[in-house]
């Protein structure tokens, strides 16, 4: 307790200090009044107006900034048994663009410019519990699986640990960790590590954790950011209960006390199904209350990462020709294969909410789109070139994860288990990016909880996004066009009015990430409820490189002629554009219809991170794993509403 | 000579008694060997200071004192522990076993650290180590900027920007020069990291550099071309020793104890004598490595 108030008045004095730094050396800025970017835009419907911090620079028209809001450190009984040892502090130095050492022993150094904000979301089951049994002197160094769990024997090891994930499937907590103080003590630690490391205005750190419910092995995670600094006692983990809806009552008293929080599923894709069931997990139908406590605590959805990107599946949208991208069939943790799809992707659920929302006026799936990694490395791998996977010791070297073989063996000799290969089918995924008044806890967290976000599969690619019904003229790369954007329209994550006159307008702006493939397309995803009440989809591309048109029959670009050389990895110069940019009205409008519009851009072909692993060892890359990949973003939705 | 005393010596009852419990104890060690030759001490004496002890424990953790029937189990736990410690110490358990031997190191080094008191600095000595390390504590430069960007996607960006560059010097606005795009026209005061994160190296490192006032360019990116001015400059500065007081505590702080720690090792090695002899087979070279016991 002592040290936790000295820690306590550390901190304080601290961000009192860096506020103090800012606010001197910032004072000028705030007053200028000749930068048209600090005018205050009335009455808008996307409620601007920054919550000023004093010092800090802040823009009502916004900016965007990127991060990552689902990283694991060795306070996670499963990141700890993988040899990871990496602290939350390591975590904020890695994404701040310092190098920190892998489970293995190599160094790992983020590629680019630093990220903007991070959240460190540990499990809060059993947190910081594997650290302290490992703890020489501590309660449960004794225990008597302590031993087989930090022996050298691989089948040792996971006879011990899989104590765990029984305990996780079931939802009951080991006996010997009931009150446990090593998790009060690692999640002290965790949110003052997060405090210590938050710089208003340069780098945004979250108090955050991973709810972790796998009811029989079925995902239904959730990760919970809060928008403060000041944390309840102990997290609400799936050992206190697995159903989600018991974590919304608890946010729901958090926020009561003034900890405004929000909880973020990921992995529907694991699911078998049931994270956009009609049904509660309870089995219950869906009701209007449900719907509310959903929403009040789930604005928004992370749609790609490590483990799949559960956008859609071919299965579901077979008319999409991108939409077998990065699949992860399995169940989590297992090989068990996912035989239920709908309710497992994000698009169709999309759909439910819109159908349940004409036939019964409530809509719990009206969710935004982020993107992460789940790195339990510390450290988020964001690139293909650049790929360190996810589970320390188990994947940090290339035969771990299913792209080339052992040492001393070829793909002739060896043939990787299911084990192996469902890692070769995991990703470099993902980001989180938010167009926010300033990179602040308020200003990031604000921007999440309406929705002004998007998910990238881990390039910084830039997208703005507005509809609205008078937007001629209007352009998203100028102040005056941003400006008139946010009075006549709304951005990402925003509703629309339909009127009888007119469809909507659509502008989009994208650039691509300089460190990355130039951008091959802009697409237009249009989900609605038809006349007969059956939801359908349909894509238009509405902008395409390298000044081509879209075909007027099948709206879709011609091919760009971008290639990747895969004996090199290197891609065409010419093909693709720095920037696309769209203007769209909705063709097949019908202004009685419930629908929605999000913006998905694609970038030009490159090597898969397995297909770079297998040219690095001078074999082959393994047939199973698709050589090329086409890094995208996905915006939140903008609704719009039927009259 | 000797024979006086003695006899006087062995009419005392003590004496007798004394000498007949020494040949009851050479008989028993001659009966029962084990519980002499390395066996462990059978007494465990649980007193009421070490019954204190594991309920203060107890509630260092919890929060809360124990119940008489968790104190019970407290001590009975401590009772098997001290049973199962003291066999295994007569078995031998304790030597050449590498966990055990890490665990000493790492409790070692704990209770070294903790016995070596840092005494609370003066406010001369924290201002002495800001002097020392002030790059550490400085805020770094901050520039506003304008930007003009010329994208690779309408081509030939350095020309254009060149050209630009020429119409600016002329009297031309900015506002009607170059492209529009997603990147800012206009930054406020940034940081080189932060001017970066949105242009790159290299049109960072050109702003960094410009003077106050003047357009620079073009210089090229993986955008395509920039031009850039530089509107304010905020110098970097040293913030006040106040300012920074809790900071460096904190840091002080830190780097003693590490200092202390390895001044404790230094000490500690040096009261070895160390013989390292390589195998034969091919090692690397005696010099490479050398080991001091001042290392």
């Amino acid at each position: 307790m002592e040290t936790l108030a000295s820690s306590a008045r550390l901190i304080t004095s601290a961000i009192a200090l860096v506020l103090s730094l800012v606010a001197v050396a910032g004072l000028a800025d705030a007053t200028d009044p000749s930068s048209a970017a600090r005018d205050r835009v009335p009455g808008s419907p996307a409620a601007l107006g920054p919550r000023q911090l004093p010092g800090v620079a802040t823009n009502p028209l916004r900016d965007v900034y990127f991060g990552d809001l689902h990283i694991h450190t060795r306070h996670s009984f499963d990141a700890y048994i993988f040899g990871v040892r990496a602290t939350p502090d390591d975590a904020y130095r890695y994404a701040r663009g310092h190098a920190i050492t892998h489970a293995l022993g190599f160094p790992m150094k983020l590629k680019g410019p630093p990220l903007d904000f991070i959240a460190v979301t540990d499990h809060a089951a059993y947190l910081g519990v594997l650290r302290a049994i490992d703890t020489p002197g501590s309660q449960y160094a004794g225990l008597d699986y302590a031993e087989d769990l930090f022996s050298n024997d691989p089948e040792l090891i996971r006879d011990a640990f899989l104590r765990f994930g029984l305990s996780l499937a079931e939802g009951k907590r080991l006996e010997e960790f009931e009150d446990s103080p090593a998790v009060r003590t690692a999640w002290a630690d965790s949110v003052a590590a997060a405090n210590r490391h938050y710089r208003p205005g340069e780098f945004t750190t979250f108090v955050a954790y991973e709810f972790t419910s796998v009811p029989d092995g079925l995902n239904l995670h959730r990760n919970v950011i809060f928008r403060g600094g000041d944390a309840p006692g102990k997290p609400f983990s799936a050992l206190d209960s697995q159903d989600p809806e018991d974590l919304w009552a608890w946010l729901d008293q958090q926020r009561a006390a003034g900890r405004d929080a929000i909880a973020i599923p990921h992995n529907s894709n694991g699911s078998n199904g049931i994270m956009f069931d009609r049904v509660t997990l309870a089995g219950e139908p869906i009701d209007s209350d449900y719907a509310l406590a959903r929403m009040r605590n789930e604005p928004l959805v992370e749609v790609t990462q490590v483990k799949g990107t559960s956008e859609t599946h071919p299965l579901l949208s077979p008319n999409d020709e991108f939409a077998g991208f990065e699949l992860f069939e399995y169940a989590i943790g297992s090989t068990d294969r996912i035989t239920r799809f709908e309710g497992g992707y994000v698009r169709r659920a999309l759909m439910t909410g819109l159908q349940m929302e004409s036939e019964e006026g409530f809509n719990p799936f009206k969710f935004g789109l982020v993107g992460a990694t789940d790195s339990h490395n510390g450290a988020g791998s964001y690139y293909e070139d650049n790929y360190h996977s996810k589970i320390g010791i188990v994947d940090g070297e290339a035969s771990g994860r299913g792209s080339v073989p052992p040492a001393g063996e070829s793909w002739d000799s060896y043939t990787p288990s299911e084990g192996v290969v469902r890692r070769g089918h995991w990703s470099a995924s993902g980001l989180t990016g938010v167009w926010a008044d300033a990179n602040t806890r308020e200003g990031i967290f604000d921007a999440l909880r309406r929705k002004e976000a998007f998910a990238t599969t881990g390039p910084r690619i830039r997208v703005r996004f507005f509809a609205g019904q008078d937007l001629d003229g209007v352009d998203l790369v100028s102040d005056d066009g941003v400006r008139r954007a946010y009075e006549r329209g709304v951005p990402m994550g925003g509703e629309l009015r339909a009127r009888e006159d007119a469809a909507p307008q659509v502008v989009v702006a994208a650039l691509q990430d300089p460190l990355s493939e130039p951008l091959q397309r802009v697409q237009l995803i249009k989900a609605w409820v038809d006349s007969n009440g059956d939801t359908r989809e349909r894509i238009y591309d509405i902008a395409c490189s390298d000044g081509l048109k879209p075909d007027g029959d099948t709206n879709r670009c011609p091919d760009n002629g971008a290639t990747v050389d895969l004996t090199t990895c290197k891609t065409s110069q010419g093909p693709g554009n720095v920037e696309l940019r769209a203007t769209w009205r909705d063709p097949d409008f019908d202004p009685g219809q419930h629908a929605l519009y999000y913006i998905r851009v694609l970038e030009n072909p490159k090597c898969r991170w397995s297909t770079w692993d297998a040219l690095r060892a001078g074999v082959e890359p393994y047939p199973e794993y698709p050589a090329t990949i086409q890094d995208r973003a996905y915006t939140s939705p903008i609704w719009i509403r039927p009259r | 000579m000797l024979a006086r005393p003695f006899r006087v010596l062995s009419r005392e009852p003590m004496v007798v008694f004394f000498l007949v419990a020494v040949c009851l104890f050479a008989v028993n060690a001659f009966i029962s060997p084990e519980e002499f030759a390395g066996g462990a001490d059978r007494t465990i004496a649980v007193g009421p200071g070490k019954v204190v002890q594991l309920a203060e424990s107890y509630q260092l953790l919890t929060g809360s004192l124990p119940s008489a029937d968790e104190l019970r189990n407290l001590i009975a736990d401590f009772i098997d522990e001290e049973i199962a410690y003291r066999e295994a110490v007569a078995m031998g358990l304790d030597r050449d076993d590498t966990v055990i031997r890490r665990r000493l190191r790492q409790k070692f080094e704990f209770v070294t650290l903790d016995t070596a008191l840092i005494e609370p600095p003066t406010d001369e000595r924290l201002r002495r180590w800001l002097k020392e390390n002030a790059e550490r504590y400085r805020v770094p430069e901050r520039r506003a900027l304008r930007v003009i960007t010329f994208l690779d996607d309408a081509g030939r960006t350095m020309q254009r920007a060149a050209h630009a560059r020429e119409r600016l010097l002329k009297g031309t606005a900015p506002g009607q020069l170059g492209d529009q795009t997603l990147l800012p026209r206009d930054l406020p005061l940034t940081t080189r990291t932060g001017v970066e994160r949105h242009f790159g190296t290299a049109t960072a490192a050109a702003a960094f550099a410009a003077p106050n006032g003047e357009w620079v360019g073009p210089v090229a990116s993986h955008y395509g071309a920039h031009l850039v001015l530089v509107e304010e400059v905020a110098a970097a500065r040293s913030p006040s020793f106040q300012e920074l007081r809790p900071l460096l505590l904190e840091d002080w702080v830190r780097a003693r104890e590490a200092a202390e720690l390895e001044r404790a090792w230094r000490q500690l090695r040096s009261r070895y004598e160390v013989e390292v002899k390589l195998p034969d087979t091919g090692g690397p070279p005696a010099q490479r490595l050398q080991l001091s016991a001042t290392e």
